[in-house]
């Protein structure tokens, strides 16, 4: 994918930009526009499934979050730092870049962000291609010098209280002070897909978890041992592959994707959106002919569920 | 979410809560136009909503023969409970003394008292009918005992205690102690006389008998330190602007209750009859149905099934009932679990009517109940 962005809307100048940094992506040689495609898609569902005016775009390692609300963005980033790939994400501001245009905008930054601000700061700049004319050490020392006229901060270089990061590539720079942290992991279904075998206890959805953050694609199986257990954890484990559907781009609620199959057979179900691949299916259980009253007695009736897990929540008196 | 249809539901567990009677709805709504003014205030709406708190205070009162003045509106009847073992006298320590079969909230406060103020807990075992037997108070108390919590009637078994021959024992036994009663249960279903019972708090709940939820009340015969002091309201014992609309509606609820308790029995009992007529192996759990139980309260047990998968299909009928207590889910019932009951001697189910159960409800219930049971038979017992 190109630098920039072909066929990008015009910014418009209440728009919000946040960026995100792309992980192990990088590891992955020519497979990389594949990932960072999976990337870009994932995160454009899953904001677009709560968000309006949201619009994913993908940069050389990075991708880049236009929300056209300003009072989304909180949302956006939040959003955007549980989908399996990035390794941290941050609201920016972007410039020419240039160094005078660097410097004002750093100055509009740290006046906003750091207004009243006590102790110290650093400047953590640097250049992502040598064609550009200045160094990454220039480029701090005049921000810098800059910051500390404007702030009356002390510079710290080795533990400061607060840093402006400054990224600058030939075509612009980009300029923030928090970063969040992301999900990290790859892009959900740069790996194929999984079947996950998903319970009202809490392995089955932290496996389901961990797999998407290797990059699986899940849908998920759920067999409802009616009536060993009650319709509370069958609603649970909808609400988890809801949980779980976000994070691959599906829809915010799966609620509509579970049903019960004709003649007990779970289906494999997608959402009225197609955007939800996570799915819980619903069949009719019968305890297996020999197994004795007794060995459920005990207190194992809680493993009703598949794969066994203990159920942590037994609905039970209303 | 495409589901088999499910029947109308018969709402059966009216110990857990009960549905609002709506005429007292309606004029609670209209009082709240009219007597929103605080009735601390000195101007003439506050006057008026002062009157109606008083009017309201005295009714609840005169319900259970205790003085007014010994009433205060709470927010609900754990708070009531609250407000009755903890509001002691600044320093008091000693020890308090609960039955086994006390609602989770006097257990609690119980907790508080031994955990934050250095107190020691005695439990008052019961009898195989959750109730409270002289002999095991007169073990379970001494002098040094400043509180006694011992309900009146039991919120799972319904099994009412003899607190008119507790309440002596108390006395000589403990005579520095406080009988704080939990009453929410059996406001309203039985007659109560704090005077010939000898209580010193009765705790009650307006929830229960189809009244509104967030208004309880103690009645106290002595000194509250409040838990939360607040403006001073309620005589300085329960801080917190208080609702004259809510307490009326309290008074009117608990009247109606009253007045319309033989009909709670009657129902309960043709439950009972199309349970035991259906399912001839089932167990009553408790004192049989008469003067010593509650009259709401139907307990069961339905031998060689489990509780829970019972509830479930019971459930998937329209059938709204309960394995215990709605406060002490998710393990098994500490009440059944006193009386020396097991999880694994049946499927412990608790059926409770109200004001608004009809018979047409309770033969359908019954009979629902019947094939809830059969078909977990097959499922459950049919097995080699």
């Amino acid at each position: 994918m190109s630098a920039d962005e072909p066929g990008a809307p015009a910014r418009t100048a209440d728009e919000v930009l946040l960026m995100g940094r792309v992980g192990e992506l990088w590891l992955k040689g020519r497979n990389r526009r594949h990932f960072e495609r999976s990337l870009q898609q994932n995160l454009q569902r899953a904001l677009s499934n709560r968000l309006n005016h949201v619009q994913v775009m993908a940069g050389r390692g990075r991708m880049y979050i236009a929300v056209g609300h300003p009072a989304d963005a909180a949302e956006a980033l939040r959003i955007a730092a549980d989908v399996p790939g990035l390794v941290d994400i941050a609201r920016v501001e972007r410039c020419e870049p240039e160094l005078d245009a660097i410097e004002a905008a750093a100055l509009a930054l740290v006046g906003e962000r750091w207004a009243g601000a006590t102790g110290s700061f650093a400047i953590d700049g640097r250049r992502t291609q040598k064609t550009l004319p200045f160094t990454s050490p220039a480029l701090n020392r005049r921000i810098g010098a800059a910051v500390q006229r404007a702030t009356g901060l002390a510079v710290n270089l080795t533990a400061p209280d607060r840093t402006l990061s400054i990224e600058v590539d030939p075509r612009r720079a980009h300029l923030w002070t928090d970063a969040t942290p992301g999900a990290r992991g790859l892009p959900v279904g740069t790996a194929g897909g999984a079947l996950l075998m998903l319970s009202g206890g809490i392995d089955s959805p932290v496996a389901g978890y961990l797999a998407q953050k290797r990059g699986c694609r899940l849908d998920a199986v759920y067999f409802h041992s009616a009536p060993f257990v009650g319709e509370g954890t069958r609603d649970k484990v909808v609400a988890l592959a809801g949980r779980l559907a976000t994070r691959q781009g599906g829809a915010a609620a799966a609620r509509r994707a579970v049903h019960r199959g004709p003649g007990g057979h779970p289906r494999r179900l997608r959402s009225a959106d197609g955007g939800a691949a996570v799915s819980a299916h619903d069949v009719s259980h019968r305890r297996p002919a020999g197994r004795r009253p007794q060995a459920r007695r005990a207190g194992d009736r809680r493993d009703a569920g598949a794969g066994g897990e203990p159920d942590d929540q037994q609905p039970g008196a209303g | 979410m495409q589901q088999t249809t499910t029947p109308d539901p018969i709402y059966l567990d009216n110990g857990a809560t009960t549905r609002p009677d709506p005429v007292i709805m309606r004029a609670l709504l209209d009082r709240q136009a009219t007597l929103f003014a605080n009735p601390t205030s000195s101007h003439r709406l506050g006057r008026a909503a002062a009157a109606a708190l008083d009017e309201a205070r005295g009714r609840l009162a005169g319900m259970i023969g205790g003085d007014p003045a010994g009433l205060v509106f709470t927010g609900g009847g754990t708070e009531a409970v609250g407000l009755a073992m903890l509001g002691l006298p600044q320093g008091t320590v000693g020890r308090v003394a609960i039955s086994a079969a006390e609602h989770a909230c006097v257990g609690e406060a119980a907790r508080r008292l031994v955990e934050c103020h250095g107190w020691a807990v005695d439990v008052i075992p019961v009898d195989g009918d959750g109730r409270v037997q002289p002999a095991a108070l007169a073990e379970a108390i001494g002098p040094e005992t400043r509180v006694v919590a011992i309900m009146l009637g039991q919120n799972e078994v319904g099994g009412i205690n003899p607190i008119a021959a507790l309440a002596p024992i108390v006395r000589s036994r403990a005579p520095r102690a406080r009988l704080v009663v939990d009453g929410v249960q059996a406001l309203g279903k039985i007659p109560i006389d704090v005077a010939a019972l000898d209580i010193d708090c009765l705790a009650m709940a307006a929830h229960k008998l189809h009244g509104p939820r967030g208004i309880g009340a103690l009645w106290s015969r002595v000194p509250l330190t409040p838990v939360l002091k607040g403006g001073g309201q309620e005589g300085g014992r329960r801080g917190g602007t208080q609702s004259a609309p809510l307490a009326l509606a309290f008074a009117d609820a608990a009247e109606a209750a009253l007045a319309g308790r033989s009909h709670l029995a009657a129902m309960r009992d043709r439950l009972w009859h199309g349970i035991r007529d259906r399912v001839p192996d089932v167990i009553l759990t408790g004192v049989p149905c008469g003067p010593e139980r509650l009259p709401h309260n139907l307990h069961v047990c339905v031998p060689g099934l489990p509780s829970e998968p019972l509830l479930n299909l019971l459930d998937t009928r329209g059938v709204c009932a309960s394995a215990g207590s709605a406060c002490g889910r998710d393990r098994f019932s500490p009440v059944l679990a006193a009386m020396g009951r097991g999880a694994d001697d049946g499927a412990w189910i608790r059926l409770t009517t109200g004001r608004f159960t009809t018979p047409e409800m309770v033969d359908a219930g019954a009979e629902r109940f019947a094939d809830a049971v059969a078909e977990l038979r097959l499922l459950w017992g049919g097995c080699p």
